[in-house]
C-alpha cells in the first residue's frame, strides 16, 4: 500500500511539476521576444556602430600623415642625448641592450661603440622643445607640435615595421589606417577619394614602399588608397576622349551603371556597386580635381613658404602643397611617404640632405594649415617606421658613423587636430636605448588616432573570416595625456 | 482561497522565470516602443512593494495582539501580494533602465531591487516563523536603501542635502578667490579625508583656511612665497615609495597640474581672498588657471540646448557637393562643408535653412559666395564657426554677421576683408578666434585690432621669408631630347615672373645671357648644349641646367625583334623602346620604359626596314648603358648585317668587346658607331649578344 501512496505522490508531483513548468517556459519565453535574434543566431548581435558617423564629437577630421621612410634617427632630430657625445667610443653596456635582439647588419659586430649626434641641439619655442640644427624650420614651430620621444615598435625591418605602422600588423593583408578611417568616416567630400597617397624620394638610401601599405584589405575596395602621379597632372586619364562632352560621358555612365546593375542583379558580387561608385565618382573628379591642382588661387608667396622645389611635382616640397590642398578639399586621409632616410653609413653626410628635403616643407605644411583656421581639424603626424642605434654600424670614426635599426625607442611629432601642442612626451634614457617614461607603442598611436578623429578604436570592427578585426588587433590604450 | 493562493504561485514563479531571461539576456533586449510605459509606469507601481512590507513588520509587530488564525489568513495574503507586486515593479524597473544609459547610481539601485525581489519570494516559501522574521526585517531594510537610491535617481543624488550645500556650489569667475574656487576644492579631495576635525592625522586639520594656517605637528603647511619650504608640496615631492609622502601610497595622489597649481599659488603669496583678475598680466598662474577656466567653461558648453535634426532631413540635405554631419550620435550640432567652385549653386547654401538650429560649422572655402549668402549666415543663430577663406567677400558683406552671437571662429584668409572689419568683431562677444593670413590688413593695423579685441587671437600666418631662397632650375617643357632639326625646343618655370637666360655656345649663362622669350630651334651639328638659369626678384638665381640634344635620324618603316627584352611587362616593349627617341642617361640604366634588356640566351636579334630613306642611310648608333652594380663591360659584340630582301644578309660590320673592369671613370652610357654609308640596304639587321652572365641594357638605335 505504502508503494502505491508513494506512486501516486509521485504522479501528483510530475503533474505539478509540469503544470508549473509550463509557467516557467511560458514566462521565460514572453522574455525572449524582448531579445531579438536570441535564437537565430545573427551576425548582427552586438549592435554595431553606424558607419560614417563619429562614435563621439571631436575636433580632428582629417589626417596628413608625413610618413619619413627608412627611418630618420632619433638621435639626431629630437631626442637630445649629450651624454652619448661624452661616451663617444665606449662600448654600449649590456645592461642598457638587455640582449636585444639586432639586425644581421651589427649582429655580427664585435663592439657597439656609442656615438653622440654630430649635429647641435637647442631649445625652442615657449615650449623648450629640443630640436637639432639639422631641422631649423621645424624648430621654428615647436610651439604648434607634440614630440612623442617614447615610440616603440615591433619590427625591426623596413618592410614589417612599415607595414605595422600603417594597417597594425606586420603581415600585408590588413587595411591600412586611411583605408579604416574612409570604412568608419567615410568621405568628407564625396567628389573625391577618401584616402590619397604621394610619393617621394630624397637622395639618401632608399626602402621599398609598396602599395600593400595603403591597401583595402578585407574592406571593401572604395577604401583603397589611391596613389596620386608625381607628373604634372596627379590623377591621370580625368580628361574625357576628345569629341565627348560632360552630357555624353555622363549618359555612357549612367548607361554602363545600369548595365552593371544587371551584372550584380546576376552575380551579386558586392565589387560591382564598388565599380559603379568608382565609376559615379571619377565623374565628379573631372570637375573637382582641376580646381585642386589649379595653382591660380594659391597666394604668390606659398612657394616661399613651402620652398622653390614645391613647383616641381613629385618632390616632398610639391607633395606637401598638394597634400594641403587635398585636405583642404576635404580628403580624409593624405599619405606621404618619403624614402631615403635609411643611413646605416655617412649618416652625418647623407641626413642633412634628407633632412633638407623635408624641413622647410613639413613646417610650411603645418603653418599653411594654421593660417587656414584649419589645423584645429587637420591631425598631421610625422615619422619614421622605427629609430636608429645610439651605436655605430661599422667602423666609427671622428667624421664617419652610421646607425642601425632600432625598435625599441623613436621619436615622431604630431600637431593640430586635438593634439596638446608645444609638448614633449616620453622619455628615454640618457643614452637613448631605452624608455623610462610613457612608452607608446604602435597600437596605442593607432588608438590615438583613432581617438582623435571620433573614433573608438574598440569599436571600429569589420568582420572577416569569422572574427571581428580592428586596426589595433586586442591591443592599443589612448594616450590621454597628449590630447588637447 | 487554496485555488486562489495556488493560481497566485504559478503566476509569481511565471514573472520571476521572465525575469530571470531578462537578466541573463539584458545586454541584447531592445524594448519595443509599446512596453515602454509599462516600463515607466515603474515610479508608480514600486510604492505598492514599499508599503506593502512595511505593512508587514507592522503586522508581525502586532501578531500576538491578533487572533492566530486570522493573523496567518491576512499574513499569507499579504506576502503573495507584496510578492506579486514587487516582482512587477521590478520588471517594469528594468524595462525602464534600459531606456537610458547606466550610471552607477542605477546599478546599485537595480541589484538591490533584484535582491529585494528575490527575498521576497523567499519570504512565500518559509514556513519556520524565526527564518521568516529575519528575512522580513532584512527586506525591510533592503527596502529602505533601494527606494532611497531610486528616489536619488529622479530627484538627483543629492535631493535631500542639496538645501545644506546649495550655497557652495558658485560658478567659478575671474573674480571668485583663487583658493576657493581652485585650491580649497584639490585639498578637499586629496586631503580632507585623513586631516579633518574628526580625523586629524599628524595633528593637521584641511578643513578650513584658517586651520590649515595653525598647521600639524610637522609645520607649516604653506609658506606664503616660498613653495619650497611649505610642508605640503616638500611632502608630495617625496617618492612615492617613502614613508611621509603625501598622500600616502595607495590613496588618490596629487595630479601634475594639481602640484603646479599648488606650487605657483603659494610663491603668489598663498592669498585666500586673491582672484584671477587681481593678478598682474603675465603672470603664470593667471595663465594656467584662465587655461583651467575656460576648460571648463568648454566642458558646460559641449552639451547644446536645441533639438536633434531628424536623420531623414539630414540624409536628404547630404549629397556629393554638400556635406552634412551630425557631430556625433549624441550631439545634435552639424558641420556642412560645400565644394565644388565650379558646380556651386546658391541653393546649396539656402537648403540649409532646414536645419539652421543645428548649423554650428560651416566651411564655403573658395566659392564664389556673394552678400546675400551672407545674409543667409546671419540667420544662423548658433553657428560656432565659419570659414570662408579665399571667397571675394570683403568687410562690408560680412557685417550682417553681427547677429550671430555665437560665433566663436571666424577665418577669413585669403578674402578682401580689411581693417574696418574691427566695427563687426567688436560686436561679436564670444568671438575666440580670427583667421586673417594673406589679406590686406597692413601689421598695424592688426595690432590695432589686437587691442581693440583683447578677447580674440589673430592668426596672421606667414608673410613671406627674411632670407632669400635659390630657385629652381628652368624646365625642357618640350620634353623630348632626341629631335628633328625642325623641332622647336621650349623651356619654362613653374614659378611665374621667372626669367630664363640661356646660351648656346658652351659657355656659363648669366642675367646678360640671351633672354627666353619663345621656342628655339637647336642646331643639331653644333652638339652642344642649351645652358639655361632661371632669374627673378628677391630670389637667389638657379644653377645652371644643361640641356643636351641628339637628332632623331630617320625611322624605320617597321621594326621587329626576335626577343621583346627580359622583364618586358607589354609585347612589343622593345620594338618601341629602342625606336622612341627616348635616351636614357648614364645614371638610370635598369628603370624599364626606357632601357630593354637582353642576356645571352636571349640577344637582342633586331631587323629594320626602310622604304624611301634606304638610300640615305650613312651610319648606324648603336646606345646603351651599363648599370652602376655592373662591374665589367656587358656587350660581348655586336654585328651589322644588311640585305636586300630579307635572305641574304651580308655582314656589315662585328665588333667584338673585351670582358674587362669597367674603368670607374668610364662613362656608363655609351655608343658605337658603324659606318653604313653608301650601302643602300632596305634591311639592316642588328645583333647584339652580352658576355656570360652580364646583361645588356640597350636603350636606343640610331639610324642617319
Amino acid at each position: 500500500m505504502d508503494k502505491e501512496f508513494f506512486e501516486h505522490r509521485l504522479n501528483v508531483n510530475r503533474r505539478h511539476f509540469l503544470g508549473k513548468m509550463a509557467m516557467g517556459v511560458g514566462g521565460a519565453a514572453l522574455g525572449s521576444l524582448l531579445v531579438p535574434n536570441l535564437f537565430k543566431g545573427s551576425n548582427n548581435n552586438n549592435a554595431e556602430l553606424p558607419l560614417g558617423v563619429k562614435h563621439f564629437a571631436s575636433k580632428a577630421k582629417r589626417i596628413i600623415m608625413l610618413t619619413q621612410n627608412g627611418a630618420p634617427s632619433q638621435l639626431e632630430s629630437f631626442d637630445y642625448k649629450p651624454k652619448l657625445r661624452d661616451m663617444f667610443g665606449q662600448d654600449l653596456p649590456e645592461s642598457i641592450r638587455q640582449g636585444q635582439r639586432l639586425t644581421g647588419m651589427t649582429a655580427n659586430q664585435k663592439s657597439f661603440p656609442l656615438v653622440g649626434s654630430k649635429f647641435d641641439f637647442k631649445q625652442y619655442g615657449k615650449s623648450g622643445t629640443w630640436v637639432s640644427e639639422l631641422f631649423p624650420n621645424i624648430a621654428k614651430i615647436t610651439d604648434d607640435i607634440c614630440v612623442i620621444k617614447s615610440m616603440h615598435t615591433d619590427a625591426i625591418n623596413h618592410d614589417p615595421a612599415l607595414t605595422f605602422f600603417q594597417t597594425g600588423s606586420q603581415q600585408g593583408n590588413r587595411p591600412s589606417m586611411g583605408s579604416w578611417l574612409s570604412y568608419g568616416l567615410g568621405s568628407e567630400n564625396k567628389n573625391l577619394p577618401a584616402f590619397c597617397v604621394l610619393l617621394s624620394k630624397g637622395s639618401g638610401n632608399g626602402q621599398g614602399v609598396y602599395s600593400k601599405l595603403w591597401s583595402n584589405g578585407f574592406l571593401d575596395s572604395n577604401h583603397q588608397g589611391v596613389q596620386l602621379s608625381a607628373s604634372e597632372d596627379p590623377i591621370l586619364y580625368l580628361n574625357n576622349p576628345d569629341g565627348m562632352d560632360k552630357v555624353q560621358r555622363k549618359k555612357m555612365l549612367d548607361h554602363l551603371a545600369e548595365l552593371n546593375n544587371l551584372g550584380h542583379a546576376e552575380f551579386g558580387d558586392p565589387e560591382i556597386h564598388s565599380k559603379i561608385k568608382q565609376y559615379e565618382m571619377a565623374f565628379r573628379m573631372q570637375t573637382a580635381v582641376p580646381e585642386i591642382t589649379d595653382l591660380s588661387k594659391e597666394p604668390a608667396h606659398i612657394t616661399e613658404m613651402y620652398g622653390a622645389d614645391s613647383m616641381i611635382p613629385g618632390t616632398y616640397a610639391s607633395n606637401c602643397l598638394l597634400a594641403r590642398k587635398l585636405s583642404e578639399s576635404g580628403v580624409r586621409f593624405v599619405q606621404l611617404y618619403h624614402q631615403g632616410w635609411d643611413q646605416h653609413g655617412h649618416l652625418e653626410r647623407d641626413m642633412p640632405k634628407q633632412a633638407m628635403d623635408v624641413d622647410k616643407a613639413s613646417a610650411a605644411l603645418i603653418t599653411d594649415l594654421k593660417q587656414r583656421g584649419l589645423l584645429d581639424e587637420t591631425l598631421v603626424i610625422w615619422g619614421g617606421e622605427f629609430g636608429r642605434t645610439n651605436y655605430c654600424q661599422g667602423k666609427l670614426t671622428k667624421d664617419n658613423y652610421g646607425r642601425d635599426h632600432h625598435p625599441r625607442a623613436f621619436s615622431i611629432f604630431m600637431a593640430g587636430g586635438g593634439v596638446k601642442a608645444g609638448t614633449s612626451y616620453g622619455k628615454t634614457d640618457e643614452l637613448g636605448y631605452n624608455i623610462i617614461e610613457n612608452p607608446v607603442h604602435i597600437h596605442d598611436l593607432h588608438a590615438t588616432i583613432l581617438h582623435l578623429m571620433g573614433l573608438d578604436h574598440e569599436k571600429l570592427t569589420y568582420k572577416h573570416l569569422g572574427r571581428r578585426f580592428r586596426l589595433t588587433d586586442v591591443h592599443g590604450h589612448v594616450m590621454k595625456d597628449i590630447l588637447a | 482561497m487554496k485555488k486562489l493562493e495556488s493560481i497566485t504561485l504559478q503566476i509569481l514563479f511565471f514573472f520571476y522565470c521572465f525575469l530571470l531571461v531578462l537578466l541573463i539576456f539584458e545586454k541584447n533586449i531592445t524594448i519595443p516602443f509599446w512596453l515602454k510605459p509599462i516600463g515607466r509606469m515603474h515610479p508608480l507601481i514600486l510604492h505598492f512593494p514599499i508599503t506593502l512590507i512595511v505593512l508587514l513588520v507592522i503586522l508581525n509587530f502586532f501578531k500576538t495582539k491578533i487572533d492566530i488564525e486570522t493573523y496567518k489568513q491576512i499574513n499569507r495574503f499579504l506576502v503573495l501580494f507584496t510578492a506579486f507586486t514587487t516582482i512587477i515593479a521590478t520588471i517594469m524597473g528594468l524595462f525602464l533602465s534600459l531606456e537610458s544609459s547606466t550610471t552607477n547610481l542605477m546599478n546599485i539601485h537595480k541589484w538591490l531591487g533584484i535582491g529585494l525581489c528575490c527575498l521576497i519570494y523567499f519570504l512565500v516559501f518559509i514556513k519556520k516563523e524565526y527564518i521568516y522574521k529575519t528575512v522580513l526585517y532584512i527586506a525591510f531594510i533592503g527596502v529602505l536603501f533601494t527606494g532611497h537610491y531610486g528616489a536619488g535617481l529622479t530627484h538627483g543624488a543629492n535631493f535631500i542635502t542639496e538645501p545644506l550645500t546649495k550655497a557652495e556650489h558658485k560658478e567659478i569667475t575671474l573674480d571668485t578667490p583663487i583658493y576657493l574656487g581652485f585650491i580649497k576644492p584639490i585639498i578637499d579631495t586629496k586631503c580632507v579625508g585623513c586631516h579633518n576635525p574628526e580625523k586629524k592625522k599628524g595633528d593637521l586639520d584641511m578643513s578650513s583656511f584658517e586651520k590649515i594656517k595653525l598647521g600639524g605637528k610637522n609645520g607649516e603647511i604653506w609658506v606664503s612665497e616660498n613653495p619650497n619650504k611649505s610642508t605640503l608640496l616638500k611632502r608630495a615631492h617625496l617618492p612615492l615609495e617613502h614613508k611621509e609622502h603625501m598622500p600616502p601610497e595607495g590613496k588618490k595622489q596629487l595630479t601634475k597640474e594639481e602640484i603646479n597649481l599648488l606650487t605657483a599659488w603659494i610663491k603668489q603669496g598663498a592669498n585666500e581672498k586673491l582672484t584671477i583678475n587681481q593678478l598682474p598680466k603675465k603672470d603664470s598662474l593667471k595663465a594656467l588657471l584662465t587655461n583651467k577656466l575656460k576648460a571648463l567653461q568648454k566642458k558646460r558648453e559641449f552639451t547644446y540646448s536645441f533639438d536633434f535634426a531628424s536623420k531623414k532631413t539630414i540624409l536628404a540635405l547630404d549629397n556629393p557637393y554638400r556635406t552634412v554631419l551630425q557631430k556625433s550620435p549624441l550631439s545634435p550640432a552639424i558641420e556642412v562643408v560645400i565644394y565644388g567652385r565650379e558646380t556651386y549653386k546658391p541653393k546649396f547654401l539656402t537648403d540649409l535653412e532646414k536645419i539652421k538650429n543645428q548649423l554650428v560649422s560651416l566651411n564655403l572655402s573658395y566659392l564664389p559666395i556673394n552678400k546675400s549668402s551672407i545674409n543667409f549666415i546671419s540667420t544662423l543663430k548658433n553657428l560656432e564657426e565659419l570659414i570662408l577663406n579665399f571667397t571675394d567677400i570683403n568687410s562690408n558683406d560680412l557685417q550682417a554677421l553681427k547677429s550671430c552671437k555665437n560665433l566663436k571662429v571666424l577665418s577669413l584668409s585669403g578674402t578682401k576683408v580689411n581693417y574696418t572689419i574691427t566695427n563687426l568683431l567688436e560686436q561679436l562677444p564670444t568671438l575666440e578666434k580670427v583667421y586673417l593670413w594673406n589679406v590686406s590688413i597692413s601689421q598695424d593695423e592688426i595690432i590695432a585690432l589686437i587691442s581693440k579685441n583683447p578677447n580674440v587671437v589673430f592668426e596672421t600666418g606667414f608673410k613671406g621669408s627674411e632670407e632669400k631662397l635659390q630657385l629652381t632650375p628652368p624646365i625642357l617643357i618640350s620634353k623630348k631630347t632626341v629631335i628633328t632639326k625642325d623641332d622647336f625646343v621650349e623651356l619654362g618655370h613653374k614659378m611665374p615672373g621667372v626669367e630664363i637666360r640661356y646660351t648656346i655656345n658652351d659657355s656659363v649663362p648669366d642675367e646678360n645671357s640671351s633672354l627666353y622669350k619663345t621656342p628655339i630651334k637647336i642646331d643639331l651639328k653644333n652638339k652642344k648644349p642649351i645652358k639655361t638659369i632661371a632669374y627673378k626678384n628677391n630670389w637667389l638665381p638657379s644653377t645652371v641646367q644643361n640641356y643636351s640634344f641628339v637628332d632623331k635620324g630617320y625611322t624605320p618603316h617597321t621594326f621587329n625583334l626576335v626577343h621583346q627584352g627580359l622583364n618586358s611587362e607589354f609585347i612589343g616593349e622593345a620594338q618601341n623602346i629602342l625606336i622612341d627617341t627616348n635616351k636614357g642617361n648614364s645614371g638610370n640604366a635598369k628603370s624599364s620604359p626606357i632601357w630593354s634588356t637582353f642576356n645571352k640566351e636571349n640577344p637582342l636579334n633586331a631587323v629594320a626596314y626602310f622604304k624611301e630613306d634606304a638610300k640615305k642611310i650613312e651610319k648606324i648608333i648603336f646606345s646603351y648603358g651599363i648599370h652602376k652594380q655592373q662591374k665589367k663591360e656587358s656587350l660581348h659584340f655586336l654585328e651589322i648585317w644588311g640585305s636586300q630582301g630579307k635572305d641574304k644578309w651580308h655582314l656589315i660590320k662585328r665588333i667584338t668587346k673585351p670582358y674587362n673592369m669597367v674603368n670607374k671613370k668610364l662613362q656608363r652610357a655609351k655608343t658605337i658607331e658603324v659606318n653604313v654609308s653608301n650601302s643602300g640596304y632596305p634591311y639592316f639587321k642588328i645583333i647584339a649578344i652580352p658576355h656570360e652572365k652580364e646583361k645588356l641594357y640597350v636603350d636606343q638605335i640610331f639610324f642617319y
